[in-house]
């Protein structure tokens, strides 16, 4: 054990006091092993790169699907449903594009805006994704923000427009620049804004209020609709023929005559003396499935005309209590000449059916009405002043008794129509617009006619076409693409294994060379080393070991070289630089464990490259080796 | 009786050189037997197989015609008395260990070239025999100090100590890498490192090839002084050309001389000088 630590002694001395004539040997082996820690460091750098853009491309990723066979309607919340269940979806995507004009200071430039969202692999790739804290950001191709003269950051100014009611109308928001785009190729006026941006684009153009840009509908009110109707027969004892009943049937309306006393008297509205003489009855729309079918819009003609029978049928929609005031509201409009108006208090007191505002028939000394809507709006209830509709058949009756009227102090009649939307709006069917002073239809989800989806890699892109198609989707993927990207990777990995090896072979041969020289040119030591007493095991183990001590530093100095060359090569010089169009842009990533890996590859190839040569070496005579010594 | 060192008879050693277009062969015909004390010089003209002969005699080279081979026996000491190993034997039964074991603690060799390790330092190759018969660390020190100045090897310092001031470029010699020695230092430091171990035979090869004759003189004198006084039963066997010097040192000649009818040589004389005294010492014929 003694001599086995002194021939590591005698191995160390000869390595450090004789550097000299050792140093070659091991920036040889340096020499050779360099190559393997820049292939390593090249594996996990710049091959790992190409890899991954291969296996994660967008474009081998993508899917395109639509509900051709399915025929469900492609929303929002559908494509989040598909991200979040369908395994492999990275992210869901609907696939639309809408034109709008941007402008920034005196510059302006039509654009096509694309729907994104952050995560977007695209624009992940291209290194300018939508960040998850700006859904006003715009990323706007090179040729966008070189024409706008803008930059990131900068404001930007949309301008979207639609036509409404004949006339053009634009609106405008202010976005932020969020990244451009660099296509060298594609030199077209592009862009990207976040698909629920664009979502709100449409809902203006297709005449929706859009609240959280400011902008208004355009103006056109919800549709009225009608719970029920209620049919007006004069006589007791008259009624609906079976044929009527039937033909209202084949529309979707059921006979009722559940009417409340309050209703027979319309509030109020009809004369108390003549309110026996009517017979009155309810159409209620068959309520189907959905809640939505019991709501409809008939005209009241008609319906009149349906029956074989002299009835008025009114729409109806009951009686509306105005929150805070004791007061109730009822639609009731007629025809200008209908003999249910010579029933009424005063023919004229039923609005005619063509007025549609937001008025009431002033009756008596009623003052205007305030009715409070949601947000603490109140919407203004103003007295209307109608022509003279003339009553019905009776004129001169009804002169006569108008001297007599008594108009129901809290009840207001206000046109049908205006009733419907207030409805509408208490049930959420429709939203106020303070802009136009109307009740306009709630903006209904976008609908997408195509979408799109990204796979978490190409891999992932069969089952989740295989879970689309399941699901009744139309599908296109690359799915030829993912073949020759898998070949592609293949031949990648296997390029750099067969290099590897080709270089570690070499290696090993190149140190077996270096050593037997070294060996050889320290015959004359050995020869001394055998004369005085050490053993061939003796030779032999410090031949090992001096290989080993070369090969630990050689793996030191690669390491070190690695680092430098890694360094340099990942220096961002100034692009107008002369140095930047020489210098490669690859990516070397060489970690500590790559160094250890190289060093233990260095001793292992130094000491298998050394057996030989020690072999060699403890097989020397003895006073041969001295003689050959002296000449080496 | 006076058992001797060394004894060797019917020894032939052929040896085959892809250089050479025939065999070289090396014999002793005759007992040769050396004694301790004895200062045995090997002369012959060049290529008379001195160096080959003293491969084998120093162990360094197994005999290869052990048929041949009467006796071939070293005595090594084993506390006052010399006791016989036989070299025959262990070389026909392939005991390469005990060989190696016998040249390691028992035969020093000083080398023509001096054959210094030339990463170490003067005290670190004296004491590298030392380290491989696995001497103590304290008794290395002081055996490495000891021969540094029997040997005069610590001349540039003290020169330095004596002038009263420490000279530029001084350095103890001693602690100096070998390559730094001047001719006779590094022959002195190979003779002082054959003998640390304190050997019973010392081979010392052409003592005068590097040297001029004067150098070698005082080396071999320091050399032999040393010997005498640490071992009674040390011998010495130098090979050399010069007849002045085996004269002057030697205690028996040998005298060896190119074979007539084959490439080789041979011992044709083995003298003792008269007044060496030396009972039981036996020259063959």
């Amino acid at each position: 054990m003694e001599r086995f630590g002194y021939s590591v002694k005698l191995a160390a001395l000869d390595f450090t006091r004789l550097w000299a004539s050792t140093q070659h040997h091991v920036i040889i082996v340096a020499g050779i092993v360099l190559p393997i820690l820049l292939l390593l460091g090249l594996k996990r750098g710049h091959v790992a790169e190409l890899r991954e853009e291969l296996l994660c491309s967008p474009t081998g990723r993508q899917v395109m699907f639509w509900s051709g066979q399915q025929g469900a309607l492609m929303t929002t919340a559908l494509l989040g449903e598909i991200e979040a269940q369908v395994d492999g979806v990275e992210i869901a995507l609907p696939e639309i594009d809408r034109i709008v004009d941007l402008s920034a200071g005196d510059n302006e430039q039509g654009v096509t805006l694309f729907a994104t969202k952050p995560g977007d692999p695209t624009l992940v790739q291209a290194g300018c994704d939508l960040s998850g804290d700006s859904p006003m950001g715009l990323v706007l191709s090179r040729l966008v923000v070189t024409k706008l003269a803008v930059s990131i950051g900068d404001d930007v100014v949309v301008t979207v427009r639609r036509r409404a009611g004949g006339r053009e109308e634009s609106a405008t928001v202010t976005c932020q620049v969020a990244g451009v785009l660099d296509q060298p190729t594609e030199k077209t006026a592009i862009g990207f804004a976040n698909f629920e941006l664009l979502d709100k684009f449409e809902q203006w153009i297709r005449g929706f209020q859009v609240g959280s840009l400011d902008w208004p509908s355009s103006g056109e009110q919800v549709g009225p609709k009608y719970p029920e109707y209620l049919v007006f027969l004069e006589g007791r004892s008259s009624k609906l023929t079976d044929d009527d009943i039937r033909s209202l049937g084949y529309r979707g309306f059921e006979v009722a005559e559940d009417v409340t006393e309050s209703e027979e008297r319309l509030g109020g509205y009809v004369q108390a003396d003549k309110a026996e003489a009517l017979r009155i009855m309810r159409l209620r729309p068959i309520r189907g499935a959905d809640a939505k079918q019991s709501f409809v819009n008939y005209s009241a003609a008609e319906l009149e005309s349906v029956t074989q029978a002299d009835d008025v049928v009114v729409p109806w929609n009951g009686f509306f209590e105005v929150a805070e005031s004791g007061k109730k509201l009822m639609g009731l409009s007629l025809k200008r000449r209908t003999w249910l108006r010579n029933y009424l208090v005063e023919p004229d007191i039923a609005f005619h059916s063509s007025v549609d505002t937001a008025s009431y028939l002033p009756a008596g000394d009623q003052a205007a009405l305030q009715v409070p809507l949601r947000d603490g709006v109140l919407l203004n209830v103003g007295p209307y002043k109608p022509e003279t509709v003339g009553g019905g058949d009776g004129g001169e009756e009804d002169a006569g008794a108008a001297e007599a009227v008594e108009y129901p102090q809290d009840v207001f009649v206000v046109p049908v129509q205006f009733l419907a939307r207030l409805r509408a709006y208490g049930r959420g069917d429709a939203v106020y617009d303070a802009a136009t002073g109307g009740f306009v239809p709630v903006p209904e989800p976008s609908v997408y006619g195509k979408a799109k989806l990204y796979a978490k890699t190409i891999d992932d892109v069969p089952p989740v076409v295989d879970s689309l198609l399941s699901k009744k989707f139309s599908v296109i993927s690359e799915s030829g693409r993912i073949s020759e990207i898998h070949e592609q990777d293949s031949s990648l990995q296997l390029l750099v294994i067969v290099v590897g090896l080709g270089v570690f072979l070499f290696g090993v041969l190149t140190v077996l060379s270096v050593l037997v020289d070294s060996t050889d040119r320290k015959r004359g030591v050995i020869g001394i080393l055998r004369v005085m007493g050490v053993s061939r095991e003796g030779v032999f183990i410090l031949v090992l070991i001096r290989a080993a001590a070369i090969g630990v530093l050689a793996g030191v100095v690669a390491g070190v070289a690695g680092w430098a060359i890694e360094y340099v090569l990942g220096l961002q010089l100034p692009a107008d630089s002369v140095l930047a169009a020489w210098k490669p842009d690859i990516n070397i990533d060489i970690q500590a464990m790559d160094v250890v890996v190289v060093m233990l590859g260095a001793v292992a190839c130094a000491g298998i490259g050394a057996v030989f040569p020690a072999w060699k070496a403890a097989r020397l005579d003895p006073f041969d080796a001295i003689v050959e010594g002296r000449f080496s | 009786m006076t058992k001797p060192v060394l004894e060797v008879e019917g020894l032939v050693q052929r040896l085959q050189d892809r250089e050479r277009p025939e065999e070289f062969v090396v014999r002793v015909e005759q007992r040769l037997t050396v004694y301790p004390k004895d200062f045995v010089a090997l002369l012959g003209p060049s290529g008379c197989g001195k160096t080959t002969l003293l491969t084998v005699l120093g162990l360094l080279r197994a005999p290869n015609e052990l048929a041949d081979l009467k006796q071939f026996s070293f005595w090594v000491e084993e506390g006052a008395e010399l006791k016989e190993v036989d070299l025959k034997t262990a070389w026909q039964r392939r005991r390469r260990a005990l060989v190696e074991g016998v040249r390691r603690k028992h035969i020093g060799f000083a080398l023509q070239s001096g054959e210094l390790l030339p990463a170490l330092t003067v005290r670190e190759n004296i004491e590298c025999p030392l380290h491989l018969n696995g001497w103590s660390s304290l008794a290395r020190r002081e055996r490495a100090s000891h021969l540094i100045g029997a040997f005069n090897l610590r001349r540039a310092v003290a020169e330095a100590k004596q002038a009263g001031r420490k000279k530029e470029g001084s350095y103890d010699l001693a602690e100096a890498r070998v390559n730094k020695l001047s001719g006779g230092e590094y022959q002195r430091v190979s003779l002082a490192r054959a003998i640390a171990h304190k050997p019973q035979l010392v081979f010392v090869d052409e003592p005068t090839a590097a040297l001029n004759r004067e150098l070698a003189k005082g080396a071999l004198e320091q050399f032999k002084q040393m010997l005498e006084e640490e071992n009674r039963h040390a011998a010495t066997i130098m090979i050399t050309h010069d007849e002045e010097l085996a004269e002057e040192f030697a205690t028996v000649v040998i005298r060896m001389e190119p074979s007539k009818n084959e490439a080789g040589g041979r011992v044709v004389e083995v003298m003792r000088k008269a007044e060496c005294g030396v009972a039981g010492m036996k020259e063959g014929d």
